[in-house]
């Protein structure tokens, strides 16, 4: 229990990456952090995570881009970004300025591209860490997506390890038979932290119209509707792996980032909350606290992966009686 | 008039909410001090009465209402909305028009004074250089596309501009749509897909005629800003460049955030004929481009 008055500690370490608070922006849903600088100071969260950056610029795909669902949204941007070369010449360096942490969100199409940009970015000052985008295709497997193959996952985990001294992050898809058979290959490549959940693969089609309403054809789903699958994969790999979890997917309230963190997560990030309110992931950050104040916690760390059973001991817990 | 202000997210509050017919409201929100100057073109990212946080929708008579709104939660996402007054007119007020076209406008129609909703304003970049034209401006609307372009006719008319609308609509019963801007004086010419008000055929038609009748050297007379349904938008394009009519669009597009980080609302852009296509976000880079550099 806290003393009474003093204010819960809400710095998190998460193996070698130390944050504030665990409040971060998910990847694609702030920029470049700039953008939210009209509305809140970012150095009160615990940390920004880009937009995934590639070697190059890249376009996207083509409108329409994104779709509304019920507690949700569709989208399929194609990845459109500025590259990292033009992040770390115009952003990092207005970014620097402010004190917050900065998670780089790396892609690439090949395992050497994925190094490539995570020896730029270790030369870059002013990143706290990588997070590795597996959710995207694997030209040298045909196409299919890294972040569904555990090789290719413990592949292009291994290269970046070996190509920064920075904290490395693997952001999981969810889009998998078994979710633990990654997040291990994935720590045992070297991981030091996973992130999960990415967008669950979803399709809206116009039944008026008869087409489908991306251009693309499918796109990931995001926001509250994907919130219980994400907390049940996040309790299935923190229960698996020992390395830190950060818990995505669908946060919006405080109450649902401690849904998170009990379920096993160290830290969260906050996603399509803050295209509905440009702030949001501060509001969340003071919900939190206010939530460690009402249950007398000293720390949030505390609270993490204390869930308990409905009605019962702890999961992990030996049966007794 | 002063540049605009920085975008602020607020909780504003509904001071009226009137039914202007055909599915037609004027929502004015109490626009507090932060949000005092904007530009003719800029929008505002609107959250649903009901939104999580808002109070709940109370019953409405007079409004259409589905069974299933009755019990759907407000969504997700805010939906952009054009400005429809010009700063201070009416004072410390901020105005949008409106038409039910789905569930998210249906909510909003719903919405009564005193409840607050969530405002994100001012967004994008309006048409601050068609402001400063020595032209005259041709205003090209289609359907609810005239709340866009309407606070422009009055700014243009207040600096001694004599602006002139060409409104499209599908029939007559629909002219709610241009009422609020032939009530303040603007000129204005009107064609339905009907024919049962004005001239029949699509506001671009209207264009065309009215350029081929005005004759040669409309370009030096004339800077045409049109706001409306794509298709509409596409065909006033090429009338205007058929008759090399400069030419100012205010694009429309689902938006997820509308302050630049979504990038979902992208329209393809060329800077020059023949170049590159670049994807350009409308919510930060528009929503008004020149007519002639919009990839369609």
């Amino acid at each position: 229990m806290s003393p009474a008055g003093a204010a819960p500690g809400l710095s998190v370490r998460l193996g070698p990456l130390s944050l504030k608070n665990p409040v971060m922006t998910a990847s694609g849903t702030s920029g470049y952090g700039l953008e939210l600088l009209p509305y809140f100071d970012i150095s009160r969260i615990g940390g920004i995570v880009t937009k995934s950056l590639s070697l190059r610029p890249r376009e996207g795909n083509p409108p329409p881009r994104l779709a509304e669902t019920p507690a949700g949204m569709l989208n399929s941007i194609g990845l459109q970004n500025i590259g990292v070369d033009a992040f770390i010449g115009e952003k990092l360096p207005v970014l620097r300025r402010h004190d917050v942490a900065v998670i780089a969100s790396i892609f690439g199409e090949t395992t050497e591209e994925f190094a490539k940009l995570a020896h730029a970015l270790d030369a870059a000052e002013g990143i706290s860490g990588v997070e590795l985008n597996i959710s995207c295709p694997n030209t040298a497997r045909g196409g299919i997506e890294f972040g569904v193959d555990p090789e290719a996952t413990s592949r292009v985990t291994r290269a970046v390890r070996e190509a920064t001294r920075l904290p490395v992050i693997v952001k999981l898809s969810p889009n998998v038979t078994d979710i633990t058979l990654i997040a291990r290959a994935a720590a045992e490549a070297g991981a030091d932290i996973l992130s999960l959940v990415n967008t669950f693969m979803g399709m809206g089609v116009d039944a008026g119209s008869g087409g489908m309403i991306l251009s693309s054809g499918s796109g990931g789903l995001s926001g509250p509707a994907i919130r219980p699958m994400a907390v049940h994969l996040v309790h299935r790999v923190a229960s698996t792996v020992k390395v830190p979890v950060i818990g995505i997917g669908g946060i919006m309230t405080g109450h649902d980032a401690l849904e998170f963190i009990l379920a096993g997560a160290s830290a969260v990030q906050v996603g399509t909350a803050t295209f509905t309110e440009p702030a949001a992931s501060l509001r969340i950050l003071g919900e939190i606290r206010q939530h460690c104040e009402r249950r007398g916690a000293a720390a949030i760390s505390e609270l993490v992966g204390s869930l308990k059973r409905r009605g019962g001991p702890p999961p992990a817990a030996p049966a007794g009686g | 008039m002063s540049s605009p202000s920085r975008p602020a997210d607020i909780r504003a509050r509904i001071e009226s909410n009137e039914s202007l017919g055909s599915s037609h409201f004027l929502l004015t929100l109490s626009a507090g001090e932060s949000l005092a100057h904007w530009e003719p073109g800029q929008f505002a990212m609107l959250g649903m009465p009901g939104w999580p946080g808002t109070p709940g929708i109370p019953g409405t008579p007079g409004i259409p209402r589905t069974p299933a709104l009755e019990t759907r939660a407000a969504p997700l996402l805010r939906r952009p909305f054009s400005i429809f007054n010009i700063p201070g007119s009416p004072p410390g007020s901020l105005q949008f028009f409106f038409k039910i076209i789905g569930g998210g406008t249906s909510l909003l129609a719903a919405g009564r004074p005193g409840q607050s909703i969530p405002c994100l304003a001012p967004l994008g970049n309006g048409f601050s250089r068609e402001r400063a034209t020595p032209r005259r401006l041709l205003l090209v609307a289609g359907g609810i596309g005239s709340a866009s372009l309407h606070p422009l006719a009055l700014h243009d008319q207040r600096s001694g501009g004599r602006p002139l609308m060409l409104y499209g609509c599908r029939s007559s019963s629909e002219l709610a749509g241009i009422k609020p801007t032939m009530d303040a004086g603007v000129e204005c010419h009107v064609a339905t897909d009907d024919g049962s008000a004005g001239r029949r055929g699509f506001a671009s038609e209207l264009l065309d005629h009215f350029l081929t009748r005005d004759g040669p050297g409309a370009q030096s007379r004339w800077l045409i800003c049109a706001c409306g349904p794509t298709p509409m938008m596409r065909a006033t394009a090429e009338v205007a460049a058929r008759h090399k009519v400069e030419c100012h669009l205010s694009l429309e597009s689902p938006m997820a955030c509308g302050f630049g980080v979504c990038v979902g609302c992208v329209t393809g852009t060329r800077d020059e004929a023949g170049g590159p296509v670049h994807y350009r976000r409308i919510c930060i880079e528009g929503p008004v481009f020149e007519a002639s550099q919009v990839v369609w």
